[in-house]
């Protein structure tokens, strides 16, 4: 079995002009991972072709030891992606959305229904369960979609920016979740703006821009790096994308 | 880029100005999946031109040869008008409604609004204003050319139709509003906006079924109707020419006295709207917001919630998700329901006699192919979640099989009896028109599989306009498809045209098609 959770080769993208330039990057299984990096740097580029939702230009994409293109369906049954913007129905119900999640991964029925329950139950969304999505708070419609992707159980974890627009208490339980799912040996992968959370919850740290990996290591690295021996993970980010 | 007169800001005619311009910015709105764009496109900018020039071309060639009235209306062409614009004004009344529904709960900029210190009677007036113009502008496009023909011939009464449809329109923008905040008062915000939008789509279609019904009654029947009502619109009945009725039909003959009353008289129910209900607009919107969610349920209540029913098949949940959802969107129940009751008559007919079996089978055909094409677009086009489905380790086509089943089933199952009663009454006929049935059905969803491009649900009533090509494989496959019925019946020898016609428009549509991951 692969050590490495996510491996990205030689990854490119153009979108007319190229928006991910031969990325190289590893994720190793059991760790939290951030991708950081400037607005338009290709951190949701690069997330969505590990997700399978734009194919790449050229590269590979090996996810758990399994070539994405060689075999999409079993490298996508072991992932899940969360998006800024939750993929949900505005009309349907957490269970019934649930449900719909549960069959679309092939979940057999039993381990489907007690595992929904308990998910809502986590995130204290049982109460709201016979309510329509579309009267959801942003932070109760991430904590959806984050129960949405953890209805299969995935091996890894994949989230643009999970935290934007949550209150402190829906971000604390969406950090509690993914921080345990990183204890029961699984990997998470996030993009996130709010370096802070990056510098208190992520292992390893990834900074693209311009569709390249400039910098990677822990916060110690990083801060060796940058010859910042105290500075926060916001100086170094600063220093390192700083135009030339 | 000129600019018209600076207008005092935060004033009506500067917030009119404001809904006018995103008004135009939004019919381009339907240009989904291209790239993003404001207003009308050059083509349908120049489409639009050319109808109405053409449009007056062809009215003034007719009106040429026309009498031109000297005297008094005659009393018959008085009511036909009268009925006519009766028509319309139901027209007009359903899709106020919807427009209503979509200004009250689909609210856009209204809280952008409200929390300005703009008055909220600025606010409601420059609301019903928008919406008297979404519900007139078509009408007087089509219409307006006979007044403007009429100018030309120096028959100047006809300048009648401009005053008259702006009345009207905002005569049914009042109505629709008042009747959209009733609903809400009485029986609450989340209820309305199925109720409207269903009340809508009758009313619409009211007067129509109304005259199909009639048509399906039986001579006997129809002459004892005839006996009772005629003498209502004879003198001295209270229809009769000189009726107040028939004051909007004189007006739009240009009576200088009746275009002044009926003006006056809309004016004032829509003075008498905002007046007495702008206070209650502002209201409705806000219990808008906090109905969007029902009240939490504890203790015993919670218990009983759906808790999900995780043992269907993947083909099966996907259906059952894509009915829910349908189900629960009033906006696209009301317009699927539109189509249906518009062709619902022909259902009588089947009853009346074997002859018309024929057109009958033909309008299911029809019908059947229509509600395909509609439901596939919502289905497969106005996905939510796209990228959910991409996500998954399903393959798109287990997706599109089970999508595919959501749009079989039901209309299947709608155009089931007929079917069998044609299959009962005639056997051949009964059998071609199942294929046939099939056939459309199939072309048509596979029409918008090809052909159509991502959109949300809202753009539903406007997406002919942003796949227009779609829009007309769609509507000639599934005639083609009809009138297999016919060439099966009369001239079987020529069956095989109207087959290798749809055939050649589903090739058509495959080659043209467009990339789709989902």
């Amino acid at each position: 079995m692969s050590d490495t959770a996510l491996e990205l080769r030689d990854l490119c993208k153009n979108f007319g002009r190229p928006a991910v330039e031969n990325l190289n990057l590893s994720v190793h299984r059991g760790e939290l991972y951030a991708l950081l990096g400037p607005n338009g740097a290709g951190k949701t580029t690069t997330l969505r072709m590990v997700a399978g939702l734009i194919s790449a230009d050229s590269g590979s994409i090996r996810i758990l030891g399994q070539e994405l293109s060689a075999d999409p369906a079993l490298a996508k049954s072991k992932l899940a992606y969360l998006p800024d913007d939750p993929m949900l129905y505005n009309k349907l119900k957490p269970f019934e959305y649930l449900e719909f999640v549960a069959g679309l991964w092939g979940i057999a029925a039993d381990v489907a229904a007690s595992r929904a329950r308990e998910l809502l139950e986590w995130l204290d969304l049982l109460q709201h369960a016979d309510e329509l999505t579309e009267g959801f708070s942003r932070g109760m419609k991430q904590k959806l979609a984050l129960a949405g992707a953890l209805i299969h159980q995935p091996e890894l974890i994949i989230l643009d920016e999970p935290l934007t627009g949550l209150d402190a208490a829906a971000a604390r339980q969406v950090k509690d979740v993914l921080l345990t799912h990183v204890k029961q040996g699984g990997t998470v992968i996030l993009t996130t703006h709010i370096l802070d959370v990056a510098e208190r919850l992520a292992e390893r740290i990834g900074i693209i821009q311009h569709g390249k990996l400039i910098a990677e290591g822990t916060l110690e690295e990083l801060r060796t790096r940058t010859s910042q021996a105290a500075g926060t993970l916001e100086e170094v980010f600063l220093q390192l994308t700083e135009p030339a | 880029m000129v600019r018209g007169p600076r207008l005092q800001p935060g004033g009506v005619a500067w917030l009119l100005a404001h809904e006018c311009r995103l008004a135009f910015y939004d019919l381009g709105e339907s240009r989904s999946g291209r790239a993003p764009a404001r207003g009308m496109s050059a083509f349908g900018k120049s489409l639009i031109a050319l109808m109405f020039i053409s449009a007056h071309i062809g009215i003034w060639l007719l009106m040429r040869k026309m009498p031109v009235l000297t005297d008094a209306v005659p009393p018959a062409l008085l009511m036909f008008a009268g009925a006519a614009m009766l028509m319309i004004f139901s027209m007009m009344l359903s899709l106020g409604l919807s427009r209503s529904v979509m200004a009250l709960f689909e609210r856009g900029d209204l809280d952008l609004l409200l929390s300005s210190p703009l008055s909220s009677k600025a606010i409601f007036v420059v609301k019903l204003a928008g919406i008297s113009f979404s519900v007139g502008v078509w009408f007087f496009l089509l219409l307006t050319p006979v007044a403007n023909a009429g100018l030309f011939l120096g028959q100047w009464y006809w300048l009648g139709i401009y005053p008259v449809l702006a009345g009207m329109s905002a005569l049914a923008a009042a109505l629709s509003m008042v009747l959209t905040l009733f609903l809400v008062k009485t029986i609450g915000v989340r209820k309305t906006r199925t109720a409207a939008q269903i009340l809508g789509a009758v009313t619409g279609a009211a007067l129509f079924l109304v005259s199909q019904l009639f048509g399906n009654l039986g001579k006997e029947v129809q002459g004892r109707v005839l006996q009772k009502v005629m003498p209502w619109f004879q003198a001295g009945g209270i229809f009769d020419i000189d009726s107040p009725v028939w004051l909007p039909a004189r007006a739009l003959f240009g009576s200088p006295s009746a275009i002044l009353v009926f003006v006056l008289f809309s004016a004032a129910i829509c003075w008498l709207t905002i007046q007495f209900t702008h206070g209650f607009f502002v209201r409705g919107v806000q219990q808008a917001a906090g109905n969007a969610r029902k009240p939490l349920k504890t203790g015993a209540l919670a218990g009983r919630q759906y808790a999900g029913n995780f043992s269907r098949s993947l083909r099966v949940t996907m259906m059952v998700k894509e009915w829910r959802l349908i189900a629960r969107d009033p906006h696209l129940i009301s317009q699927v329901l539109l189509q249906v009751l518009y062709i619902a008559p022909l259902f009588f007919l089947i009853f009346k006699s074997r002859s018309v079996l024929p057109g009958v089978a033909a309008g299911v055909v029809f019908l059947a192919g229509s509600l395909a094409g509609s439901l596939t677009w919502v289905i497969v086009a106005a996905e939510d979640a796209p990228d959910l489905l991409r996500a998954s380790p399903v393959s798109s086509t287990q997706i599109l099989t089970g999508k595919l089943m959501a749009v079989m089933l039901p209309i299947g199952s709608l155009m089931a009896p007929a079917l069998i009663w044609m299959l009962l009454q005639q056997i051949g006929l009964g059998l071609l028109a199942m294929v046939c049935t099939a056939s459309a059905m199939l072309s048509s969803a596979l029409i918008q599989l090809w052909q159509s491009r991502p959109a949300t649900r809202s753009q539903f009533k406007k997406r002919g306009q942003s796949q227009v090509l779609a829009g007309l494989y769609e509507a000639f496959c599934t005639m083609s498809w009809a009138a297999c019925i016919y060439a099966g019946m009369l001239y079987p020898a020529w069956l095989g045209a109207p087959v290798a016609t749809a055939l050649l428009i589903l090739a058509a549509a495959w080659v043209g098609r467009i990339e789709r991951n989902n």
